[in-house]
């Protein structure tokens, strides 16, 4: 039986070929290889209804079934050929159908009429063809200001996925010349009612459009704003503005003198040991800080490094960005990040210590809020290396004041006391200090439990080390220590809240 | 009740000063400078909290830290010293002491196991 199946396939096939190996050769004007196709299926369909024994279906009519969308936007219609005899699909046919659905608006007649002579000459089914479309309705835009791709883009380097930073590819700023194109103004784009394909408007709605106005040193020149002065170009809050930049075009040192200015400042040479340069913006320095003072609202770039020499001291409202920092006190408000190490510094910052793969952090403490990524932290010589994260670094040092401050009261405390105790009949003023000095203490403690509720910040500040972290190594995550005895190589530190420990995991 | 606190360190100025805040605080402080009679009362009475030097003559820290624990389980010691990365500090972490205060010590880490 399954033998005879086999050979019946088999002829059909064969069978069909031949057919349409004859029709190619033939020459026949079949209007499309699907068309052709169709008619093959057909004439197999009836061999085989023949072949099954079936008898023909009685004559019925062609017929047209349309669906309306639910949003009256779309009719798709179905087309079912006549049989038996009966008689073809007609245009009026359509047309009642789409009456009776209401439509009067969007219907593509080309398509119905290729349907209907498709449907009627192939005598197939045609399922879905789209009859009619309704309008859309087009948003109306506002005027607004467009700003320059290629000024638009954002600080590069960071990865967010894989938080790989490329330090060559990290700039910080988009500087501008004096009549530079920053902007266009793009007039108002009218909206448009939509229609339903039932002939129903459809309101438009009003785009919402981020706003860019043009703030400090801009200038409107026809439909453009070009920057008025040459500097720095920042968009934010809805804003777009060029800060003036004062360009040291040497050194800072005895020729300059010390340096404040209100806005970016950028330094070709370096800071030379010594001396104090105040920014009310941002600042690039494109050689080294030399044990300077230098305060900052915004961020620091500095393209070799910061060499303090125990001296200096660098405090940024932003980020830092340098190649290395030795013996420095450092200490920033947002990111710092550092290509290839960190040597006998203080370094403290409310966001994070990013450093480059092969970077390295040797001597000093690091007070890093959201949590380190470094390469390798201490050294096989085992010195002394301190990481704190989870905490903020200023409440920290407030305590540390605090603690200062009580621990010179109390000792001035007991020698106030030893004196009272000499002297039975000490004086009332030696007696007044005494008290004051313990209401000053008390004070004090007072402030330091306050300040204690704001300590934690981030029990998810971790340590990353990518290549080895050395013996000598102290690690504290919201106060919870690690001692780091022994050589560990790619691990991350974490603080389990519920153990109230520090785990170590590898780096996968 | 007021909680109570031992400490133990061999300078007097850092227990006066410890205990001074300490009891500025609200707690009931106990000093002692002598580690071998400070372990010995810290085995003889219950205290919330005991503090003790790491590098103390006679007897370090972390011997003082594992008689305390092995003795009381569950009391909570704190490690007073000036570097973080001594080889005792360690040991005495290991033996379950909760914390490292840095020299003359920490007001925020004592609090976190006070309050």
């Amino acid at each position: 039986m399954d033998k005879e199946k086999d050979y019946f396939i088999e002829d059909l096939i064969k069978g069909t070929n031949e057919f349409l190996d004859d029709i190619s050769l033939g020459g026949i004007e079949l209007g499309g290889p699907s068309e052709a196709g169709n008619k093959i299926e057909n004439e197999i369909q009836k061999k085989e209804f023949e072949e099954l024994g079936l008898e023909e279906q009685p004559a019925s009519d062609g017929t047209v079934e349309l669906t309306v969308s639910k949003d009256d936007m779309k009719i798709t219609a179905d087309f079912y050929p006549p049989s038996g005899g009966g008689n073809d699909i007609d245009k009026e046919m359509v047309i009642d159908e789409l009456e009776y659905h209401g439509v009067v608006f969007g219907v593509d007649w080309d398509a119905v009429n290729e349907a209907i002579g498709r449907c009627n000459d192939a005598r197939i089914q045609i399922n879905g063809v789209v009859v009619a479309v309704g309008q859309q309705p087009v948003e109306e835009v506002p005027e607004q200001f467009v700003v320059e791709d290629r000024l638009q883009k954002k600080q590069g380097g960071l990865n967010e996925e894989d938080s790989r930073i490329d330090f060559k590819e990290r700039t910080t700023y988009t500087l501008v010349k004096k009549g530079e194109y920053l902007a266009r103004v793009v007039p108002k784009k009218e909206g448009m009612l939509g229609k339903t394909v039932k002939g129903e408007l459809i309101p438009y709605k009003r785009a919402s459009v981020v706003q860019k106005k043009p703030g400090r040193n801009t200038t409107l020149s026809g439909d453009k704003v070009v920057a008025a002065a040459d500097g720095r170009f920042e968009v934010r809050d809805g804003h777009f503005w060029v800060h003036e930049v004062f360009e040291v075009h040497g050194d800072v040192d005895y020729h300059t003198g010390n340096i404040s200015f209100p806005g970016d400042i950028i330094i070709h040479g370096r800071v030379n040991d010594g001396f104090k340069v105040e920014a009310g913006g941002s600042i690039v320095c494109k050689r080294t800080l030399d044990a300077s003072e230098i305060k900052y609202k915004r961020d620091l770039q500095v393209y070799r490094g910061i060499i303090g020499r125990q001296k200096g001291k660098i405090s940024v409202g932003g980020t830092i960005d340098t190649k290395y920092i030795e013996n420095s006190c450092v200490e920033a408000e947002d990111t710092i990040f550092v290509e290839t190490g960190i040597l006998h510094s203080i370094v403290r910052t409310r966001n994070r210590l990013e450093m480059a793969k092969k970077s390295i952090v040797a001597g000093g403490k690091i007070y890093s809020q959201n949590g380190v990524k470094a390469g390798q932290i201490g050294t096989k010589m085992g010195i002394k290396t301190e990481i704190q994260c989870g905490v903020d670094h200023r409440i920290q040092r407030n305590l540390e004041w605090i603690k200062d401050k009580n621990v010179l009261l109390a000792s001035k405390l007991s020698l106030v006391e030893e004196r009272i105790k000499a002297d039975s009949e000490a004086n009332k003023e030696l007696i007044s200090t005494r008290d004051r000095i313990r209401e000053y203490i008390h004070k004090l403690n007072r402030a330091a439990k306050a300040l204690m509720a704001q300590l934690d910040r981030n029990r998810k500040a971790d340590v990353v080390v990518t290549g080895t972290v050395f013996p000598g190594v102290y690690i504290e995550i919201c106060r919870v220590p690690y001692v780091v005895s022994h050589e560990i190589e790619g691990v991350r530190f974490y603080l389990d809240s519920e153990k109230s420990t520090v785990e170590v995991e590898p780096l996968l | 009740m007021k909680k109570r606190v031992l400490v133990i360190d061999d300078e007097e100025m850092n227990l006066n000063v410890l205990k001074l805040i300490l009891e500025d605080m609200g707690y009931d402080v106990c000093t002692f400078s002598d580690p071998f009679k400070g372990e010995e009362e810290a085995l003889r009475s219950d205290y919330d909290l005991v503090i003790t030097d790491l590098r103390m003559p006679g007897k370090n820290g972390a011997e003082v830290t594992e008689n305390i624990l092995s003795a009381k389980p569950h009391a909570k010691v704190l490690i007073l010293t000036a570097y973080s990365t001594d080889r005792l500090a360690q040991r005495a972490l290991d033996a379950g002491a909760l914390s490292l205060l840095k020299k003359p010590f920490e007001i925020a880490k004592i609090l976190d196991f006070l309050q």
